[in-house]
């Protein structure tokens, strides 16, 4: 007797799933479609004793000139042209010290992105050289880029480097507000390389994501030397770049 | 009145040293930058010479002379990413980037100073029909005293331009994917959907994906992004940019009950053409099902239960 009205319960919240209107999708019947994607009208305030609702106007893109032989449109569908492309980073430089062998040093720098008027970014990254000593009239040494503790790692694939017997110059990075760093560097302690211009290494996306908004991401230096390594002021230029997608 | 005289001048001489030491020290800055427009798409028939606007801010600390770098670029992957081609862009010498008028090859900005500067293409009669991808690179050249160990940071910031020259060809596209899993338990559905333009000039396709039930009723009608799909190259298209990684189109229905079908509306440009695809799909709420099938069972044995103490009692 109880068994068939389990069955009618069970029916009718599968048929009450079903008709759930899903406000996500766009409405539409047999006589009309509603689509509020690039809905981009203005009305004026509407207010009353309790409330005001004030409209929120927006310059979605592109914005499109013309002319006999061209036609222009800058910015992205649907995407506000009013919202700059920005990257920064904390410190133009990173001051290692005095560097002690076999004794690494990590330093830090934090590097932040604003990118909501693209649909996505990466920013890439590469070296002039390897840390080189520029002592003038001496030849000059370097401290070579590293390649972990296993010698596998690169420019594009990194490796843990946690002896303090292997020797060079790494960085990884680390997420820190809603950022992706590059799927190498998951796992801690995994370093890799800078690109080396002067090698003709390509230079290498560190992060690619989605646009949004303040997004932050650190990238940690490593140097490690032996005591083989020659006396001198070791130095060299990184170089970050922020590239919308198209 | 001789001492203070000499306490005046040790004062000053004082203050004059400290000054100067105070200037040979190295302080470290933040570097910031940000670019308006980040995406410049041009379409030119020749000869003509078009002009628009790239505005450029300094938002770090000091002042920065920031160089600017033309980079031809290519598609890379299938999610709108590029990468850097080495060979020089053809058509270099025919663009400018113009300060007041004034052609520049770097600018100078102060803390916060914003800059509008003018991007100047001018295309010859005799310019190759091809479309051109290039980037306007503004890098930083700072620079410090090698007096430690260091590494100095620069900071670039990039524009890109689609520069499309010669009168629109009709597109030529392949549908290299579209497709979902063929049996899912509950929702959202991702729906794949891969474009290989094989033409010699961008497109920017406009599509839907118009889902049915079983019974023929729409349930769901998916708009896909206007994304740039390059000469030669192949892009996946989302319907929206949330998993960066993997562009997938999704329909966020959470229930799904039965067999779907999946229509693709594509048009590769205002004038068509049109492609149209359709898959099928099955969904069924296991889960459900078997919470039902233990609930069901339940009830029979405590049915059971009760009917056996109930014949007890009458016993």
């Amino acid at each position: 007797m109880k068994l068939p009205f389990l069955f009618t319960l069970a029916i009718l919240y599968l048929l009450l799933r079903v008709m759930t209107v899903n406000a996500q999708q766009p409405m539409s019947n047999g006589d009309y479609i509603i689509r509020t994607n690039s809905l981009n009208t203005v009305s004026e305030s509407v207010s009353d004793l309790g409330y005001k609702a004030n409209p929120t106007p927006t310059n979605l893109g592109p914005i499109i000139s013309e002319g006999v032989n061209y036609k222009i449109m800058t910015g992205f569908e649907n995407l506000k042209t009013t919202l700059s492309f920005s990257v920064s980073i904390s410190s133009d430089i990173i001051d290692f010290g005095i560097l002690s062998p076999t004794n690494p040093i990590i330093r830090t720098v934090d590097l932040s992105t604003n990118t909501q008027g693209t649909y996505g970014y990466s920013v890439i990254v590469f070296e002039d050289q390897p840390l080189t000593a520029s002592s003038s009239g001496i030849k000059k040494t370097f401290i070579p880029d590293t390649t972990c503790d296993k010698g596998t790692c690169g420019v594009e694939t990194s490796a843990v480097w946690t002896n303090a017997l292997t020797y060079g110059f790494g960085y990884r990075c680390d997420d820190l507000i809603s950022i992706s760093c590059d799927n190498s560097f998951t796992q801690p302690n995994f370093y890799r390389h800078f690109p080396d211009i002067i090698n003709n290494d390509d230079p290498q996306s560190i992060i690619s994501a989605e646009g949004a908004d303040n997004q932050q991401a650190r990238i940690s230096y490593k140097v490690n030397t032996s005591g083989n390594q020659s006396k001198g002021n070791y130095g060299n230029t990184v170089t970050y770049i922020g590239i919308p997608n198209f | 009145m001789a001492n203070k005289l000499k306490a005046g001048i040790l004062y000053l001489f004082l203050c004059l040293i400290s000054s100067l030491c105070v200037a040979h020290i190295v302080n470290a800055a933040s570097l910031g930058l940000s670019v308006n427009p980040p995406i410049t798409v041009i379409n030119v028939i020749p000869p003509t010479s078009t002009t628009s606007q790239i505005s450029i801010q300094n938002n770090g600390d000091t002042q920065t002379v920031f160089q600017i770098q033309i980079k031809p670029f290519k598609a890379k992957g299938e999610n709108g990413e590029l990468e850097y081609s080495r060979e020089a862009l053809p058509i270099i010498k025919d663009i400018q980037i113009l300060d007041a008028g004034t052609p520049v090859e770097s600018v100078t900005l102060d803390p916060k100073q914003e800059k509008k500067l003018s991007l100047n293409i001018n295309i010859p009669q005799n310019i190759t029909i091809s479309d051109y991808y290039f980037s306007i690179i503004f890098i930083s050249t700072n620079s410090h005293s090698e007096e430690s160990n260091s590494t100095i940071n620069q900071l670039g910031i990039a524009t890109n331009v689609l520069l499309s020259v010669g009168q629109k060809e009709d597109p030529e596209a392949i549908l290299q994917d579209f497709s979902t899993k063929v049996f899912l338990e509950e929702g959202p559905v991702p729906f794949t959907v891969r474009v290989n333009n094989i033409g010699n000039q961008m497109i920017t396709p406009k599509g839907e994906i118009l889902i049915k039930n079983m019974f023929g009723q729409s349930v769901g009608r998916l708009s896909l992004s206007d994304v740039n799909i390059l000469a030669n190259s192949i892009r996946a298209i989302p319907s929206d940019f949330s998993d960066f990684s993997h562009p997938v189109a999704v329909w966020k229905e959470g229930f799904l009950l039965g067999l779907y079908s999946a229509t693709l509306s594509l048009s590769l440009s205002n004038d068509g053409p049109t492609f149209t695809r359709t898959i099928h799909f099955f969904a069924f709420p296991l889960q459900i099902l078997i919470i039902i099938v233990i609930i069901a069972i339940i009830a029979i044995i405590l049915k059971n239960r009760f009917d056996l103490y109930a014949n007890k009692d009458r016993t």
